[in-house]
């Protein structure tokens, strides 16, 4: 892949990456953009690994996942020691989470899992297959997560109208 | 509660990120990194030298003359069943179970 297929990819596929991490940061848009560029730079770096077994879309969320995994890793281990620092970014993400509380309300009643696999289904319309390949979850697990996140969505959508 | 609802919800949500210098911000990092080396595919190569080395093989220790003899004397394998020995049937099984394992493998690497 040349430099400017690259290019071209990235023009693409950044709204769709961009919005998933966003939803997965429940608004922290700072923290979802540097996984991002983490995520694009990682690929770009590792253009070889390619095989074009999946679609680039795919290897780029898996990617980006695996990103944002590790970032979360990272942050519990700064939890305890860094919990001022913390309450200072939160106050100042306030604003974008207000935007879409509706959203991140939702997905707060999902664990991380069954977030990942809802957001990649319905808001990113990814296939079952994909999702697998995304989270390196298998197909039959990705199916029961979507059932138990529709089951712990399923009060939350009512109270706000969603039920006709 | 029915998909339909679900897909509402998320549709409705669905947020439009702007780009807003972004992408920009990626190639200019790019332009600081040295570019990806083209993929070499070794598999093939691999593949391609072991069978020239084959086949080599096959000539040089007249695997062809082997396999006449062999086919020649096939008929008397099953009256000479009883020499065979735990020893042949243990070397039989493990060779069965490496072309299996190497075949695996060579899927695998396709």
């Amino acid at each position: 892949m040349t430099r400017a297929e690259f290019e071209q990819h990235v023009r693409t596929n950044q709204e769709p990456l961009r919005r998933f991490l966003t939803n997965l940061c429940s608004g922290d848009t700072a923290l979802s953009d540097d996984i991002a560029q983490e995520a694009f730079i990682k690929a770009y770096l590792n253009l070889n690994s390619f095989n074009g077994k999946s679609r680039f879309s795919t290897w780029l969320f898996r990617i980006a996942y695996n990103c944002f995994c590790d970032s979360k890793r990272a942050e519990q281990k700064l939890k305890t020691t860094q919990l001022e620092e913390r309450t200072a970014l939160s106050a100042e993400s306030t604003d974008s989470k207000y935007k879409n509380q509706e959203l991140y309300m939702a997905l707060s009643k999902l664990n991380e899992n069954e977030r990942s696999c809802i957001l990649l289904f319905y808001m990113e319309d990814k296939s079952i297959k994909d999702i697998s390949d995304i989270t390196l979850i298998k197909e039959n697990t990705v199916k029961s997560h979507l059932m138990r996140a529709k089951t712990n969505l399923s009060d939350h959508l009512k109270s706000i109208g969603y039920e006709r | 509660m029915k998909d339909d609802n679900i897909k509402r919800f998320f549709d409705d949500h669905k947020q439009a990120v702007e780009d807003g210098g972004f992408s920009e911000r990626i190639f200019a990092t790019l332009d600081c990194l040295p570019e990806p080396k083209p993929k070499r595919d070794r598999a093939k190569l691999t593949m391609l030298i072991f069978t020239i080395a084959g086949i080599l093989l096959f000539v040089i220790a007249g695997g062809y003359t082997e396999i006449i003899k062999a086919l020649a004397t096939f008929g008397n394998l099953f009256t000479d069943v009883s020499k065979i020995t735990p020893e042949i049937v243990v070397a039989l099984l493990f060779t069965a179970c490496s072309i299996f394992a190497v075949g695996r493998f060579a899927v695998k690497e396709l």
